[in-house]
């Protein structure tokens, strides 16, 4: 059932065995899931069926540019960094770009601080299927060998520095529009619309959540009482309500061990190279993208465990793409950097290189490496409180996104790897960009997070070493779950919608579970 | 070419220039038979050359005939052009290479071009 809080017939007190904040990718998956669970089900939606500017300005942030490290990324200038607050959250304007995080993203990385996932790849993969029915995509594997076909026979790359990846891409799936109708016709769901949740309230222990305070822009106010509670908003969201939920402890709720908001996460997205091929069509051909059975898929490479282990990287994927427009304005950068001097060098150059390739020296297309990496953990990459207020009264977040040397050095050997294998293979030669090369602080102004947020909330073993435990609950508060990519301790290279999902299936077999018990 | 390399690449031009004009030196490059056969390689071998050029400039100290044919390894070969094939693989699979203006190319093909240029004067 679909309700509306806004409607003043709509009761102020709301009551419920599960209630959901966020009805975005994480919330709809897990109520959806909750279908016939014998659970009664309220979720809490802060906008409406669609767009509304005044609820979107409930998104807008407060951007740190005074620290080290600090990038001025372009997704915060835009869209509240890309979110959107209506039913179906930000999957409203999805790429549906889908790949499972890989096997050593979960584990501790000796080279990488902050490392290591209390579950492993295996304690999700059952859930990756599922969660690949959700997302409309086949649940087969992401190898060459699941993959590959006669019209994609990839590069044999040297096992221990680079490998084949591949993403499937969702429709995308609009999880408001695809789920609207079973969640609306669910006996057990009620969502509730244009309920803002101001702040989650605990008992004198602060070991149980009591109940959530709800607000709508108009200025009604109600209130939820439930069993369990699930956060699931987002990275930046979870880590706001959370630190606004501070009547027991000044620091936020759940942040006794002071990791509340940090370790705030992004895929720096960034081209890092150009790409002079052999065969320019056969290249963009292979890596463009195509169909495996019903699902798009799309190619790149990325880095292998060995060559992570072996050069203390982090993980990283890029893909190969036709760019246009390069050669006349590389000639005229080169005009001015070289002060004409010597104007032969360019052109020269490029013969030279494709008399190496043995290809057509007349095509002057070349593609672009475009680098998707994971992110070091970093205390000091975090989300906190502004003086700033929203609508509702509410402080406004500042995001610090800090990047540290540990990125650039994955991006700047990520870059050789890639250049040295195109070359071994003769596929290509690659030239890179001047800025990889540049001091560990210096970005490219086009550097971006992939409107990927991720962390705030970080899952650990140890309540001293995180927020919530390896089943998504809060340390030291009993019935409050968060879900969704703020829960995750690193990101990986992969989008995470996907994992996304896959965790809200697993929150909801736990949350059932727990009620049998 | 980064402007701080305009120093550099302008140092190595007097070296370059000191050493091409030395008499052993052109006498020997002017009978060399491996250039020939690497000039084969290019559709115009004096594009190799610029690059070869710039790269001594850069590095004037590997202006030197000998030197780069022990790059190349081709005093134990009898097909150098086969040679050279495996020698820029195991460059790029063992990381030997040279950046010339942000392209990553493999020591093998920046010697190939450098001895081409020495050949010329």
């Amino acid at each position: 059932m679909l309700i509306d809080f806004k409607d003043p017939k709509t009761a102020s007190t709301i009551e419920a065995d599960v209630c959901i904040i966020g009805a975005g990718a994480a919330g709809i998956t897990l109520a959806h899931s909750l279908i016939s669970s014998g659970l009664s089900v309220c979720v809490l939606e802060s906008g409406g069926l669609s767009y509304e500017q005044e609820t979107e300005s409930l998104n807008e942030i407060v951007i740190n540019k005074s620290i080290k490290y600090n990038i001025e990324g372009n997704q915060f200038n835009r869209d509240q960094a890309c979110r959107l607050r209506y039913f179906g959250g930000t999957t409203n304007h999805w790429a549906g770009w889908c790949s499972p995080l890989d096997a050593i993203d979960f584990e501790t990385r000796e080279w990488i601080p902050h490392s290591g996932w209390p579950i492993n790849r295996e304690d999700l993969e059952p859930y990756y299927q599922a969660a690949s029915d959700y997302c409309q995509i086949d649940g087969d594997g992401y190898d060459l060998e699941a993959l590959s076909d006669a019209s994609h026979q990839f590069p044999e790359f040297e096992p221990d520095k680079l490998r084949t990846a591949f993403w499937k891409i969702s429709p995308p799936t609009r999880f408001g529009q695809v789920y609207r109708d079973a969640l609306e016709g669910a006996e057990n769901i009620k969502v509730y619309l244009h309920a803002n949740v101001v702040s989650i309230e605990t008992g004198n222990s602060a070991s149980t959540v009591n109940q959530v305070q709800i607000q709508t822009l108009e200025g009604k106010k109600g209130s939820v009482m439930a069993k369990y509670y699930v956060l699931a908003c987002g990275a930046l969201e979870n880590a706001r309500i959370l630190l606004l939920s501070n009547q027991d402890n000044p620091k936020g709720l759940g942040n006794e061990s002071d990791w509340l908001g940090r370790n705030y996460q992004n895929h720096p997205h960034v081209h890092t190279a150009i790409i002079s091929a052999s065969d320019p069509q056969a290249i963009t051909q292979l890596y463009d993208f195509y169909y495996h059975g019903e699902t798009k898929v799309a190619a790149g490479v990325a880095a292998t465990e060995a060559s992570q282990q072996a050069d203390k990287l982090l993980n990283y994927s890029a893909r190969i793409r036709p760019f246009s427009g390069y050669s006349k304005s590389r000639q005229i950068w080169n005009s001015l950097k070289h002060f004409k001097w010597p104007d032969e060098l360019a052109s020269k150059l490029k013969l030279v290189i494709s008399d190496f390739l043995k290809g057509d020296s007349a095509s002057d297309q070349v593609h672009e490496l475009y680098m998707y990496t994971e992110q070091a953990p970093n205390l000091e990459s975090r989300i906190r409180l502004g003086d700033e207020k929203d609508a509702l009264g509410q402080k406004r977040a500042i995001v610090d996104w800090n990047l540290t040397q540990l990125d650039k050095h994955t991006v700047r050997e990520g870059t050789r790897l890639v250049a040295e294998e195109f070359g071994r293979l003769n596929l290509g030669r690659v030239q890179i960009s001047d800025w990889v090369s540049a001091d560990a602080s210096v970005w490219p102004t086009s550097l971006w997070g992939g409107c990927h947020q991720i962390g705030s909330t970080r899952m650990s073993q140890d309540p001293g070493d995180g927020v919530v435990d390896k089943n998504c609950r809060m340390h030291g508060v009993e019935n409050l779950y968060v879900t969704g990519s703020s829960v995750f301790p690193t990101g990986g290279h992969v989008p995470p919608t996907l994992t996304i999902v896959a965790l809200a299936v697993r929150l909801a077999e736990h949350l059932k579970s727990q009620t049998v018990a | 070419m980064r402007r701080r390399d305009f120093i550099l690449t302008l140092t190595g031009t007097l070296a370059c220039l000191h050493y091409l004009y030395t008499p052993g030196v052109r006498a020997r490059s002017q009978s060399g038979r491996i250039e020939d056969q690497y000039a084969t390689m290019f559709s115009d071998p004096d594009n190799a050359r610029v690059v070869g050029r710039v790269y001594l400039q850069a590095n004037p100290r590997h202006a030197n005939r000998a030197y780069l044919q022990r790059q190349l390894g081709e005093e134990h070969s009898q097909d150098p052009i086969k040679s050279f094939e495996n020698r820029r693989q195991q460059d790029f699979l063992n990381g030997n290479t040279v950046a010339v203006d942000g392209w990553v190319l493999a020591n093998a093909e920046v010697c190939v071009c450098a001895l081409l240029a020495l050949s010329a004067v």
